[in-house]
């Protein structure tokens, strides 16, 4: 090796250092600790000592890990489908020429800037017994009829306006977010016009669903879940929203010309340009949610007493619970063991999809 | 296959309340079959025109006909169109055959056999059965070109659009592709439009040439009635390569069929129209390079600044006088003449052009067909 070269690879070197060190210690060290502990009874107070397969065989046998992994795993599930259709569509809507996008694009992206701890705390009281959820939808059973006239009347303007500007000859898109407002404006004067007529008598109703504070079920998820998905999804969809409209602003113009010259509706459009074009975006973005949902941590914990541990307990809840249990012993290495199993799982859900043929690539 | 009517078509973009006109009350007529060609510079508003017909964009005013069909309000996919993009636009994430396949796909009238047969057919002619799996990805510029043009064609478009479609091209494939085109057009005998900034391309291909200039037409006509009688100054320097000289002439005299001028202090009298011409009026006078030659003495006198030596002729590059262009003459290759040498040009005075200050031709009383039988003539 020459003088030069072994002079450059020292300063490659410390230039990687600090990626290294961090690896090394945060990942590398901490997964070997972890594997070790994993075998032991180590509780932070005595001497480990090995176990075998006894932490594993334990956590498969508590029915709250059972419970935790299919939280999990159906947690995972329910968003990742769902933020990724949501971004995808947003991302198409506000990538669309239409009056007022700049505010769409701020306002849509505003949620997640917010810390996950605020949210979390908004959340609980919007979800609490006299919170404001059940609040609104007392109002809206109560003022159902109200709510009629303003639905039918948004969808009388909606296709007036439609209809004008198509007589004035002038291609409107349907879903003009501008239009959708216009309408929504014009039957809330309508309502308004016709307040204290016989048509807007309202009757008092109350909701009171207990959404947080349950052990209840509704499918497949305790009903806490279903709150944590909602509130998860209101703080990540945005981003990757973005990342979408990266995209879709990075296709070329030409090939959906070309496809309507070829007779391609704009449904299909989308359906055979813009998804297949879209697939490595796709790609990262369910990569980024399945890894995201799978470690769920910060707003079930941030839950805290306000809701029952077996109906938002997560796998990665389930780690910090055996680790630091209340008024209990720590478990160490059931902590380990379960840390380990979680991180398989996530590997291989990754490993998956990649074999599922979600593409790196969009033109391979 | 069908008939294309401009009517007063007109275009305006309008932005920040102020309105801007691209295309300014168009009237056009495309024959049924015709090989025509939109040339003009960048921003004359020539793809804006095809874009029209394609339905790509909308017409501000004015009527479009197809056949004496009003189609303004028709979709591009319901006019019947093909269309090759300067881009291809091929859809990179399907195979050849889906991409001549997408538009009887989303036609959805053709049985799965009848699209396949319909696809190979295509394939077939513009010789691409070969690369039917491939990607888009994994082809060569000419053969991308060929697939834009099958995906154009397998719908048998009434119409067939091209907007700069060799212009991605290396020249030697350029002139394969040209030859291919006008070989394509001959065996499906479709109406085709073709937009091009290349006066070579719009020559060698077209039956029908549309010269456009900012947003209206300077003049539609044959190759040869362009070439040989230019309309306005714009399309005599447009169209011809190298492009025409153009020198001051400032009228002398005047007889009914006889302009007496002086260019570069030179007389010269020319056989033309004079009615609407004053003595002491500056005219611009056209002189293509191949129509100079050098001769002995007299004529318009220069010295060589540079010679372009390209085999079969070379090109002169001669200063006349400080303050104009140099003045290009074409002569055989053989000619021997070295830089800086002092030469003298003669003007064939019924082998020149003469426009008015607008720019506008002044008709000659020399028409066309005699004026070939004299190229001939002077050829020998």
């Amino acid at each position: 090796m020459s003088a030069t070269s072994s002079h450059r690879s020292f300063y490659g070197l410390i230039l990687v250092a600090p990626f290294l060190v961090t690896l090394l210690v945060f990942f590398v060290y901490a997964l070997i600790r972890a594997l070790v502990y994993s075998f032991t009874d180590y509780n932070l107070f005595n001497e480990p000592e090995f176990v075998g397969l006894e932490n594993f065989l334990g956590i498969l046998k508590d029915k709250l890990f059972v419970t935790a992994f299919f939280n999990t795993v159906l947690f995972a599930v329910i968003v990742t489908s769902l933020q990724t259709l949501l971004a995808l569509g947003l991302a198409v809507v506000i990538g669309g020429n239409f009056f007022g996008k700049q505010f769409f694009r701020v306002a849509f992206y505003v949620p997640s800037i917010l810390s996950s701890a605020a949210v979390t705390l908004v959340f609980i009281w919007f979800y609490q017994n006299n919170g404001f959820l059940n609040g609104f939808l007392s109002d809206l059973v109560s003022h159902r009829r109200s709510l009629w006239i303003l639905i039918a009347g948004f969808i009388f303007w909606w296709i007036a306006l439609v209809a004008i500007y198509a007589l004035r000859g002038r291609a409107v898109n349907w879903f003009d977010p501008a239009l959708l407002l216009l309408s929504g404006f014009l039957s809330l004067l309508l309502c308004w016009g016709l307040s204290g007529s016989e048509f807007t008598t309202a009757e008092e109703a109350v909701v009171s669903v207990n959404w947080l504070g349950t052990q209840e079920y509704f499918g497949p998820l305790p009903r806490t879940m279903w709150a944590i998905v909602l509130q998860n999804i209101f703080t990540t969809v945005p981003t990757f929203m973005l990342l979408f409209l990266a995209g879709v602003q990075g296709i070329p113009k030409d090939l959906y010309e070309a496809a309507t010259i070829d007779g391609a509706s704009r449904w299909r459009q989308f359906l055979h340009i813009t998804v297949p074009q879209l697939a490595p975006v796709t790609y990262v973005v369910v990569t980024f949610g399945v890894i995201g949902t799978l470690q769920m941590f910060d707003q079930v914990a941030l839950m805290g007493e306000a809701a029952p541990l077996e109906s938002r307990v997560t796998l990665a809840y389930y780690v910090y619970h055996s680790a630091f249990p209340p008024g209990g012993q720590p478990h160490v290495g059931i902590a380990s063991a379960s840390a380990l199993i979680l991180a398989a799982i996530t590997l291989a859900v990754v490993y998956l999809q990649k074999l599922m043929g979600v593409r790196e690539k969009a033109n391979g | 296959m069908s008939s294309i009517t401009f009517q007063k078509v007109t275009k305006q973009y309008s932005k920040a309340g102020e309105s801007k006109t691209v295309i300014d009350a168009v009237d056009l007529l495309i024959d049924d079959g015709e090989f025509t060609v939109f040339v003009g510079p960048s921003g004359c508003g020539k793809s804006t025109m095809l874009r029209m017909v394609a339905g790509l964009e909308s017409i501000t005013d004015g009527e479009l006909l197809f056949d004496g069909e009003r189609v303004n309000m028709l979709s591009p996919s319901e006019r019947g169109i093909g269309m090759v993009f300067q881009s291809y636009a091929l859809y990179p994430h399907m195979s050849v055959r889906d991409n001549i396949g997408f538009p009887l796909r989303m036609a959805g009238k053709l049985s799965k056999a009848e699209m396949k047969n319909a696809i190979d057919d295509v394939a077939d002619m513009l010789e691409i059965e070969h690369l039917l799996e491939h990607k888009p990805g994994q082809l060569s510029g000419g053969q991308r070109q060929r697939v834009a043009i099958g995906r154009a064609l397998v719908r048998k478009p009434r119409v067939f659009l091209l907007d700069e479609p060799l212009s991605n091209l290396d020249t030697a494939l350029r002139v394969r592709m040209r030859l291919q085109l006008a070989e394509y057009h001959k065996k499906l005998g479709c109406t085709i439009i073709y937009v091009t900034h290349d006066q070579t391309e719009a020559m060698t291909l077209a039956d029908k040439v549309v010269v456009l200039n900012g947003g209206h037409i300077e003049q539609v006509g044959s190759p040869r009635e362009l070439y040989e009688s230019p309309a306005t100054r714009f399309v005599a320097e447009f169209i011809g390569s190298p492009k025409m000289n153009l020198l001051n002439a400032k009228v002398m005299s005047l007889s009914p069929s006889v302009a007496m001028l002086s260019v570069l202090g030179v007389p010269l009298s020319i056989e033309t129209d004079t009615r609407g011409l004053v003595p002491g009026q500056t005219l611009s006078l056209g002189l293509r390079p191949e129509d100079l030659a050098l001769g002995p003495a007299g004529g318009i006198a220069g010295q060589v600044m540079e010679r372009e030596y390209m085999g079969p002729e070379s090109l002169l590059y001669l200063s006349v006088r400080e303050d104009s262009e140099p003045l290009l003459v074409r002569c055989p290759g053989s000619t021997e003449v070295g830089k800086d040498e002092r030469v003298h040009v003669q003007i064939n005075p019924e082998r020149c052009y003469l426009f008015d200050d607008q720019g506008r031709a002044i008709p000659r009383s020399v028409m066309p067909s005699k004026r070939a039988v004299n190229s001939q003539a002077f050829a020998e």
